[in-house]
Formats: structure tokens, C-alpha cells, sequence
């Protein structure tokens, strides 16, 4: 510190452009000016000293002329916002050489008021892209894909206050876009967020909406209530579409085709498979008429995704990135258990159960009384069955009617629940309809189950 | 990479200038028998500097400690033995019920306020115009009573709860207006 002190600033001395291109790019060019000596301590104290002479000023404008203190953290952020500002007009200068002569040739007072005009402007091409792009919105059931655009970016153009919070954009961008904005704040954030969702719109809007909803529904069930990025998925499976040769539009892989797939990119080696989906992305992208813009946003994944998918393909789970459009699901079928008898028909039948000393008979009296699935059912808890003449009555209904039982008591893998709010005679009823679906063989239980899963149960 | 333009340290009015700046007021506080030594001066702008910090709070422009000497020192309750002690105090206060009035009261209007109960009903002391006059001016402002906070008369009566502390017992003051 004290040898940079003593020694002169190096005037000409490159410093790298890229500072430009940082989200507090005066903080950054004064470091790379300090580290390269192209700016001494005694150089950046005057400076330091100036840009506070422009924060009392700001401070004594925003709490008004009755106070001269505000809270810590209110003064750090117009600092912040200060600084930014002063950042956003430098950026203006073609490289960061020049910059740094704006910054000695202009006080910071007018680089900050530069700043809040960029900023501004810069506010009003964001409206202007925002309204854009509302015009032409892809139609998505994604609540981060739709919020984005109904609420977040409408907060920004509420709430963006350049002279005191520049380098607050007020929204944080729920929905995660395929390439994230990097290093930017304030209205720049805005606008490179806006940039790429006008870039994924125009992707989406080369599909239609039902054959993208129905891919990202083979994604994830409840894709409209998941943070994710509806671009992904629908480019890498367009590319596995051109990589068969086959039309992207329907984007309809089948599982054939995604065993062809495994099979070409595991054959190829990883460097080669990911130049094969490369060469197949530009194919989709020239199917889509992307414009060059749109095009150089997607190009910059590509070899990710064709990475992430190639990685897939090695571990055997090509298919969560290549994806078959789901299937449209039948409705269900709607099972009634029917209406019950009366009480008091009930109650003797109960009795006369009670009364039969052989199975075959009490069978037989079940067979001639019952009517309806919901007395059979009160029957198997109510009535005093072996295990042997429960086992015989189940055997004596039908597969429909026993997948009703089965679903109502729980018994399927797929249903949820673990029966902890089932009485005794219920928790019985579930045991003796699990041991019975267990001693079916495995093609009747899976039967069963699925058609236990198409199913409603009313009554 | 670090800031270029950090808080601490850098902007707020040095405390050497400070203390230059309530040197300066020694004329005027002849006046009322009062003076600071260097040493008193260099105090207060430490207490400053003490309370802005504990009170999590960035001074741009300065003045404050300036307003409260000259504010305070026509009153009654000081003394030269306990001047610089007692602005030091006057200067916490100051900046904690900056925040606990929600910065809603101007520079001007809290020090005249806590000028008027100080000589007033406080009768010089700092733990009554802290614990009562104060609170209840930031238990008004934020209830949104401001104007009724600010509007009360001077010569407000002292009632026993003023030195009783209430029915809670805390806070029991004799007729000095010093805790007993």
C-alpha cells in the first residue's frame, strides 16, 4: 500500500475490458486500475472522497432537509446504488482505458447523473420489450413461467427507482431460465432477463401448446407447479426427434426410439455424441427458424444439455431427457359399491349366518341375500368368517369388485396412505384382502392394481 | 472483489473536525459560564461516533453534536463539572429515538422537544425524559399521533405516575427528579 502510494500512476496501462462487462464496474475498474498501477491510493482517495461529497448529497435528498442522519443500511444502499450508477455510465465507454479517463476527466456527480439517465433509458426499452412479449406469451399452464410475466417484471417497472436504488431490479426471477443473466443488477438484470425469456418464447412458440404440454407432462406430472425450465426438455428432445431423422414438431419419441438413441450416443463416445446432438440442435434450430439472436442463446447450452443427456445415456436413464409425450389418460371408471340393505334385513341375515355350520351353507345364504358390494363388505367385518370362508367369499367375486375392496382398503402399492385411520374390523378386512392378493400370481396382481388405479369409488 | 465505496471509515465527518467544530462554540457557551476543554470536545465527538454506531446510523452532513450544545446550554440543569458528560448522553438519546420515532421527526423539532422536557417536567434528568417523555413521543409517532405528541404543553403538570413508575413499581423518583 505505502509503495503504491509512493509510486506514480502508470498512465496507459491496459486494463482488461472486461471490467465493463461486471455487475459494480466502478469497484472493478478501480481495482484493476489500482492492481496495475494505472491508479495510485492518493488518486482513488480524492475519488472516494468525491463520490461521498455526491452520497450527501443523495442522502440529504432522500430523507429531506429536516435530517442530516439515516439508518446504516439505508445509507450502504445508495452508496450501492451509487456506485452503480456511476458503473452503467462507464460502460457507455468502449474500453475500460477510456473509462477510466471518463472517471478523471468527469466528476462523479455528473457520471452518477449520466448513470440514472442510462438507467432510465434503459427502463424504457424494457417496457418496451415487456410489452412485446406479453403480446405474444407462450401459453403455459408453469405458474414461474406465467408470474414471471404477470408479476415480477410488473413489479420492476413499479418499484425501479434509479435515483436511489439503481441497482435494484425488485424482482428475483423465479422462473429459471435456460442460460441465468450473470453478473448485472438493477435495470440491466431487467433487461437480460427479459432478453432471454423473449429467446425461449420464441423457441416455445415453435411448438404448439398442447404437444409442449403434453411432453412436459411425461417430465414431471405437476410440471405447472415445478420451477423449471420448459426450454430444456423440449430442445433435447427435438434433438433426439433430428437425430432419427425424425420430424420435431409432434416432438413424439417413442421408447423404440429412445433405445436407438442410447444405442447411437453410447456407440459414438461421449466427445462424438455430444458433437452428434450439437449438429442436431443446429437442425432443430434451423426447423425453427430461430433468428440469429435467438439462435446464439440456445447454441450457448447445447453442449451442456448434449452433456447432461449423454450422461444420462450412461447411467440407463435416457429417457428422463429424451421424453415420450404422455399418454392421454382414459378417465376413470367410476365403481359404485351399490346401496345397502335395510338394518333390520341386516341384522337377521347377520343371525342366520350365525346360525350355519357348514361354509358351503353360509356361502350359499351370502350368495342368495347379498345384493350389493357395500353388504358384502360390511359382511366380511361384521359376520364371524374364518380365514378359509373369507378366502372363499373373495375368490366368489370379480376381479372388478375385488380391485374396489382392494382400493378401499389400501391394499395397492400405488395408493396412498398407510391405515392408520382404519378401525379393527377394517385393519382385519385390509389384512385378509392383502394375504389374498398376495397368494395371486404376480400378472394378477399387477392386473388388479391397475385396475384399481383407472378407478372412482362412490358409495 | 471488494467495494470500492464502503461506509466505514471514509465518508463521515472526521472526529478531529468535529471536535475543531465545538472548540469553535467556546465563545458563545462564555456566555453561560460554560466551556469545553479540548479533551470534553474529543469526548463528545467520541460519544458521536459511539452513538451512530450503536444506533446502527450514517450522519452525512454533521451539526448535531453543534445543535445540542448550543441548545442545551442556556438551561438551567448544567453545570460546567457536567456539561460535556451530559451532551454526550443527550447525544445517544438523540440518535436512538431517531429510530425509535421512525426518523419521522426532524433534527430541529427532537432536540426542541427534548430541550422543552429536560427544563420542564424532567427538571434535568436523563433518565426521565429518556424513560418517560421520550417513549411516549415514539410510542405516539408510531401510532400515528405525531402532531398530538409534538403539540404538548410545556408546563405539563407531573403527576405520580411521572414518579412512581405506576403500579408496576419500576422507576420510583424523588422530587430532584433522581432515582431513588
Amino acid at each position: 500500500m505505502t509503495d503504491r502510494k509512493a509510486e506514480a500512476p502508470v498512465r496507459g496501462a491496459r486494463i482488461d475490458d472486461a471490467v465493463l462487462r461486471r455487475r459494480d464496474c466502478l469497484s472493478a475498474l478501480a481495482e484493476e486500475a489500482l492492481a496495475c498501477g494505472a491508479m495510485d491510493e492518493a488518486e482513488a482517495s480524492g475519488l472516494r472522497a468525491e463520490c461521498f461529497a455526491v452520497l450527501a448529497r443523495l442522502l440529504e435528498r432522500y430523507a429531506g432537509s429536516e435530517t442530516t442522519s439515516v439508518r446504516a443500511e439505508t445509507a450502504e444502499a445508495i452508496l450501492s446504488s451509487l456506485s452503480y450508477s456511476i458503473g452503467l455510465a462507464l460502460k457507455t465507454c468502449e474500453t475500460a482505458d477510456g473509462a477510466l479517463e471518463a472517471l478523471r476527466a468527469e466528476k462523479p456527480q455528473r457520471l452518477w447523473e449520466r448513470g440514472v439517465k442510462r438507467a432510465e433509458n434503459l427502463t424504457n426499452v424494457a417496457r418496451v420489450m415487456y410489452a412485446r412479449l406479453k403480446a405474444r406469451f407462450f401459453e403455459s399452464p408453469n405458474v414461474f413461467w406465467t408470474e414471471t410475466l404477470s408479476s415480477e417484471l410488473p413489479s420492476f417497472f413499479r418499484l425501479y427507482e434509479p435515483a436511489f436504488s439503481a441497482d435494484q431490479a425488485h424482482f428475483s426471477g423465479s422462473y429459471p431460465l435456460l442460460s441465468p443473466v450473470r453478473e448485472a443488477a438493477g435495470v440491466e438484470f431487467a433487461l437480460g432477463y427479459l432478453a432471454a425469456l423473449e429467446r425461449e418464447n420464441a423457441f416455445l412458440r415453435s411448438f404448439s401448446r398442447e404437444t409442449v404440454d403434453k411432453l412436459l407432462l411425461s417430465y414431471h406430472r405437476d410440471y405447472a407447479r415445478v420451477p423449471m425450465n420448459l426450454c430444456e426438455p423440449v430442445l433435447t428432445t427435438a434433438c433426439g426427434c433430428a437425430l432419427l431423422g425424425k420430424k420435431i414438431y409432434p416432438l413424439a419419441l417413442t421408447e423404440e426410439d429412445v433405445s436407438a438413441l442410447r444405442e447411437k450416443l453410447l456407440s459414438a463416445g461421449r466427445e462424438k455424441a455430444i458433437a452428434l446432438l450439437r449438429g442436431a440442435a443446429e437442425t432443430v434450430f434451423d426447423d425453427c427458424r430461430l433468428s440469429a439472436r435467438t439462435r446464439a442463446y440456445f447454441a450457448g447450452e447445447t453442449d451442456r444439455v448434449a452433456a447432461a443427456a449423454y450422461a444420462q445415456a450412461e447411467k440407463g436413464s435416457l429417457e428422463r431427457v429424451f421424453l415420450t409425450p404422455r399418454r392421454e389418460e382414459a378417465a376413470p371408471a367410476v365403481f359404485s359399491f351399490g346401496e345397502p340393505m335395510e338394518d333390520k334385513k341386516y341384522r337377521l341375515l347377520l343371525e342366520q349366518l350365525g346360525e350355519c355350520e357348514k361354509t358351503e351353507e353360509k356361502l350359499a345364504l351370502i350368495r342368495r341375500s347379498v345384493r350389493s358390494l357395500a353388504d358384502l363388505e360390511s359382511l366380511l367385518q361384521d359376520a364371524d368368517l374364518s380365514a378359509a370362508e373369507t378366502g372363499a367369499i373373495l375368490s366368489s367375486i370379480s376381479p372388478v369388485e375385488f380391485a374396489a375392496l382392494g382400493k378401499r382398503y389400501r391394499i395397492f402399492a400405488c395408493e396412498e396412505g398407510d391405515g392408520e385411520d382404519l378401525s379393527d374390523a377394517e385393519t382385519g378386512l385390509a389384512a385378509a384382502l392383502t394375504a389374498f392378493l398376495a397368494a395371486l400370481p404376480p400378472e394378477q396382481q399387477k392386473a388388479l392394481s391397475a385396475a384399481a388405479a383407472q378407478m372412482e369409488i362412490i358409495g | 472483489m471488494g467495494q470500492f465505496l464502503t461506509l466505514y471509515g471514509s465518508g463521515e465527518l472526521s472526529l478531529r473536525q468535529t471536535e475543531e467544530n465545538l472548540l469553535a462554540l467556546n465563545g458563545e457557551l462564555a456566555g453561560h459560564a460554560l466551556a469545553l476543554s479540548r479533551e470534553q470536545a474529543a469526548a463528545i465527538a467520541e460519544a458521536r461516533r459511539h452513538a451512530l454506531a450503536a444506533n446502527g446510523r450514517a450522519e452525512f452532513c454533521g451539526g448535531i453534536p453543534e445543535k445540542i450544545v448550543r441548545a442545551f446550554a442556556d438551561s438551567p440543569y448544567v453545570d460546567n463539572a457536567t456539561f460535556a458528560e451530559t451532551v454526550a448522553e443527550l447525544l445517544d438519546l438523540f440518535y436512538t429515538y431517531k429510530n425509535e420515532t421512525l426518523d419521522r421527526i426532524g433534527d430541529d423539532d427532537l432536540i426542541a422537544y427534548m430541550k422543552k422536557y429536560y427544563n420542564g417536567v424532567c427538571r434535568g434528568s436523563l433518565d426521565l425524559l429518556a424513560g418517560i417523555e421520550l417513549e411516549r413521543l415514539a410510542r405516539d409517532v408510531r401510532a400515528g399521533r405525531k402532531g398530538e405528541a409534538m403539540d404538548l404543553p410545556s408546563g405539563r403538570d407531573v403527576t405520580d405516575d411521572d414518579f412512581s413508575g405506576g403500579e408496576d413499581g419500576e422507576g420510583a423518583w424523588n422530587d430532584d427528579g433522581q432515582e431513588s
